[in-house]
């Protein structure tokens, strides 16, 4: 359904030229869950919002590439037809409900707006669409609380109407980035629910952006990892977690605060910082972050490769050399632990 | 900011009449003070460039000499109203208490229009300029203080000042090291709006003759002067008019850019990331 | 007891809604509602809850950037509300904190080095201050070259770690710490985590640790306090709590946390809760947690359970704690 092949985005700052998203490729099936996991800085807001062609240009401009949307270039297309398939066929919701919303009208007012921009529907029907689309999105009593405006909302509220307006029409694909990164991890876990249940009851494909491995883990059934710009990682849910095969997703799953660990262990950060993305580190972006980087690393810069059932993996570690790897280096601080 | 060519020429034109007026003495050919009973009321020449007045004195000289006291009035008022507004916006932007009452006196104070503030301190006192320059403070300082206060509120609940408090930093060394470098560029903007506003009111005051005493040269003066004869001789008030609008309007095209050089949302430091995200909301919207 | 360190009794901070032109109050945000907990010397006790649950203020009222409405704040024994400015300004030695956002809390003009001998000038405690100041910044992890760099330069795991030795500069006793990981990117929250471990460890501190996040509280607690309502809910020793938790709400947020492990996640109850935090200007009556409790009775809307000890350290308020340990528990609510 959507297929983008070689995106490259680039941002145009007064230091130079930042390579946001670099050489990526993917696809979308219909109907499925997809994550996109990666740190601030890694491209995956600028990928997303390259999907919905609504990246500022400038500064933003794309050297390369193609996004497929049902066959159609969303690059190369007019704005005026772009504007048919945003809110339409792809929607998107954001991590701040509160400035995606206009806070000086009636919650009524931007819902049917939305409903009647893509829909040939008449007033008192899209009304009663509105109050379908919040009841589905759970939020009690939809006919008095539509009258209510933004700030009447809570944050968790507020993201259920972005999603009921996301959903006006029915869209293929529902991109959302970051959506619970602002809520508390009891309303986290509600507007989860409801994403999935959407997934469920609509078939909407769902491109979900986060930071959090968990909301990944809970939700998607694919996960592409993005690391400086590319994408570094690219497999099934449970490829990701149980069969990883590049060091940064791995190294990843180790610094992450867990609950579900045996204690009060040590965790096991990453060192150093995201590198710069106007003058990447030579050879593979991940090498002086990496407890496996050989002089290999400096030179060759890795692209995906197969690892088996549609896995891939950016390394130039086989999945054995790296399994191999692991284990001498946990053998190695489990004595260093005991010592 | 320098890289604006109008902020470039507004830096030129008062770096020339500054040079221009502090040195005077030393190649000014005509006397402005030499009267020439002969000459009155000439047009423009290639000997008396700006033309002579109704006492036959050189017009250009004076314009250049007027402008010593039009612009030490100028900086002496920007300068102490600055400050004196600087401290109590400081204060009364720290401390809630002080606040409610200094700024009720500083309503007040700006309930009058600046220049019959000015007016009528100068009737009161006599005009000289020691007098114009206290009258014009008091006309320009609460203008100050409530820029200071608002910007002084607005920073004095970002962490890094509760920060200091909670590590043990005085109030002075707060109000002063932390506060007071992190409002500069608002202070530094008004300043000189206040140094253009003290030219045009000096000016002004001069002109309704309350102002500095008539036989010192001032832009103001004599274009009180002049207005006699304007149908007559019109060079007589051009010229020194001229001059104000031009220093004026020098300062005000400083002030504004110095606004922008300062301003941290100017589009020369753009953040990619922040500015990328609002941008895509809005157009959602 | 001399063991304690900070106790807190009764504490109560209100704030006044003031409406209309002429602001009268017609209400009070109850943001801390009768909290009472300690801290002993050397341990972690982290403070667990949701926005609006007034953690934050009650951080900022121990910091004394607030005077609480009513209660009482003993450190070391004295009750610190009753301090005169001298006693505040030395006690300010003793308590310092470390804030949420690391862009906002460094003042954006002032060097590294400047910033981090702040309080150092403050109190005079050393004569050679550019020594100590680079000793602190070894300490952190903080090369020093740093020294005389301007904030903006430095990501958010960096600054941090400025903030971390402003903090520790004056050797204190206690450091409140405010959401210090939660700005920061996952890879970078690790190794400021590890930080503050292995500071405590060699400056023998103690921690009052203010988080939303469950999962960094697990490695870096020895004792986990949850809050609701500005009011204390459950609080117990770190295992204790991971494993047998027993206020429903404690529940609750456990089982929201996604885990990072798609078999586990997919396996796993979990209690959702209906609804949002009621305004802490009219909080509930009775248990402020009923309106959302899924095991709430006719007594929880009448009366307000007191925080009760149930085991060795480990004190709940609720007249229905869960029995099982969560896995159990968790069951048992769907069967």
């Amino acid at each position: 359904m959507l297929e983008v092949k070689n995106l490259k985005a680039y941002i145009d700052v007064d230091a130079g030229v930042v390579k946001a998203v670099d050489d990526v490729s993917f696809s979308i099936k219909a109907g499925e869950t997809v994550g996109i996991v990666g740190e601030s800085g890694s491209g995956k807001s600028v990928l997303a919002l390259s999907l919905m062609q609504l990246n500022p240009k400038p500064p933003v401009f794309y050297p390369q590439g193609e996004i497929l949307f049902e066959g159609q270039n969303l690059l190369t297309m007019k704005e005026s037809e772009l504007r048919k398939i945003r809110g339409n066929k792809i929607s998107m919701i954001f991590q701040d409900p509160m400035s995606s919303l206009n806070p000086i009208f009636r919650i009524e007012k931007q819902l049917i707006e939305a409903i009647r921009t893509h829909q040939d529907l008449s007033r008192k029907d899209a009304e009663r669409k509105a109050i379908e689309l919040l009841t589905d999105v759970g939020i009690p009593d939809p006919e008095r609380r539509m009258r209510d405006y933004p700030h009447q909302f809570s944050g968790g509220m507020r993201q259920r109407v972005m999603i009921a307006i996301a959903l006006a029409c029915r869209p293929k694909l529902l991109i959302a980035d970051e959506p619970t990164t602002a809520l508390d991890v009891t309303i986290q876990a509600q507007i989860l629910e409801l994403l999935a249940s959407i997934q469920k009851k609509y078939g909407t494909a769902i491109i979900i952006i986060t930071h959090d491995l968990g909301v990944v883990a809970k939700l998607a059934d694919r996960v592409m990892v993005m690391y400086s710009g590319r994408i570094v990682e690219e497999g099934s849910t449970a490829d990701i977690f149980y069969r990883t095969s590049m060091p940064y997703t791995w190294s990843l799953l180790r610094s992450m605060p867990n609950i579900g660990s045996a204690g009060n262990e040590r965790l096991v950060p990453i060192q150093g910082q995201p590198p710069n993305l106007i003058t990447p580190p030579k050879g593979c972006n991940f090498n002086p972050r990496c407890l496996f980087a050989g002089p290999e690393c400096l030179e060759v810069d890795p692209v995906l490769a197969e690892r088996g059932n549609g896995h891939l993996a950016a390394c130039v570690l086989s999945q054995r050399e790296f399994n191999e790897r692991k284990r001498q280096l946990e053998a190695v601080e489990r004595e260093g632990v005991r010592g | 900011m320098f890289k604006k060519k109008r902020n470039l020429l507004a830096l030129g034109v008062l770096l020339l009449v500054t040079v221009a007026t502090i040195t005077a003495s030393l190649w000014l050919v005509q006397s402005p003070t030499y009267i020439d009973s002969h000459q009155r009321l000439l047009g423009p020449s290639a000997k008396h460039w700006f033309g002579t007045d109704h006492f036959g004195r050189d017009i250009f000289s004076r314009v250049i000499v007027a402008a010593r006291v039009s612009l030490f009035i100028g900086v002496v008022v920007a300068v102490i109203s600055t400050i004196v507004g600087t401290v109590i916006g400081l204060l009364s932007g720290y401390y809630k208490k002080a606040d409610f009452i200094v700024m009720r006196i500083i309503d007040g104070m700006l309930a009058f229009p600046a220049l019959l503030l000015a007016l009528a301190l100068v009737a009161a006192l006599g005009g000289n300029i020691t007098n114009i320059i206290i009258a014009l403070t008091f006309a320009f300082f609460p203008v100050v203080s409530r820029v200071v206060r608002s910007a002084v509120l607005q920073i004095r609940n970002i962490q890094y000042i509760e920060a200091a408090k909670t590590t043990g930093v005085s109030d002075p060394v707060i109000l002063f090291q932390y506060i007071l470098p992190n409002v500069l560029s608002p202070i530094i903007v008004q300043g000189t709006f206040i140094f253009a506003k003290a030219i045009l009111a000096e000016a002004a005051l001069s002109f309704l003759g309350v102002g500095v005493n008539p036989t010192t040269p001032t832009w103001g003066n004599m274009l009180q002067e002049a207005q006699v004869y304007i149908t007559i001789a019109p060079w007589f008030s051009i010229f020194p008019g001229v001059a104000i609008v031009l220093t004026v309007l020098a300062l005000n095209v400083l002030g504004d850019g110095l606004r922008d050089a300062f301003d941290p949302h100017a589009p020369a430091k753009r953040k990619k990331r922040t500015s990328m995200v609002s941008n895509g909301e809005q157009k959602i919207a | 007891m001399s063991n304690r360190l900070l106790e807190i009794r009764d504490l109560k901070m209100y704030f006044p809604i003031e409406e209309g032109m002429f602001k009268k109050t017609t209400n009070y945000v109850k943001a801390v509602n009768g909290l009472s907990l300690t801290v002993n010397k050397g341990e972690t006790l982290a403070i667990v809850g949701e926005s609006g649950c007034g953690k934050s203020t009650l951080a900022r009222t121990i910091i004394g950037l607030q005077k609480p409405t009513s209660g009482e704040i003993l450190f070391e024994g004295k009750n610190i509300l009753e301090f005169n400015h001298q006693e505040m300004h030395q006690l300010r030695r003793d308590i310092q904190m470390v804030f949420q956002d690391p862009f906002t809390s460094l003042n954006p003009r002032m060097k590294v080095g400047d910033i981090i001998a702040a309080p150092l000038k403050a109190y005079k405690t050393t004569k050679n201050v550019k020594h100590r100041v680079l000793e602190l910044m070894e300490l952190v992890g903080l090369k020093p070259e740093y020294y005389n760099r301007l904030p903006h330069e430095f990501s958010g795991g960096q600054r941090q770690r400025i903030g971390i030795a402003r903090a520790i500069a004056l050797e204190p006793k206690l450091i409140i710490c405010d959401e210090p990981v939660s700005a920061l990117d996952v890879s970078i929250q690790a190794q400021v985590i590890n930080l503050f471990k292995d500071l405590q460890k060699e400056l023998n501190l103690t921690y009052l640790f203010i988080s939303h996040d469950l999962s960094v509280v697990k490695h870096i607690a020895d004792k986990v306090a949850v809050m609701y309502l500005g009011k204390i809910m459950e609080m117990s020793e770190n295992e204790t709590f991971f494993q047998e938790a027993c206020h429903p709400y404690s529940n609750a947020l456990l089982s929201a946390i996604p885990l990072p492990d798609p078999e586990k996640e997919k396996t796993r109850e979990r209690i959702v809760l209906k609804g949002d935090l009621p305004s802490p200007a009219n909080p509930p009556a009775g248990c402020v947690f009923h309106t959302r409790c899924p095991f709430a009775q006719d007594s929880c809307r009448e009366n307000t359970p007191p925080l009760e000890k149930r085991g060795e350290e480990h004190f709940v308020s609720c007249y229905f704690p869960v029995e099982h340990k969560p896995a159990e528990k968790a069951r048992s609510v769907v069967n």
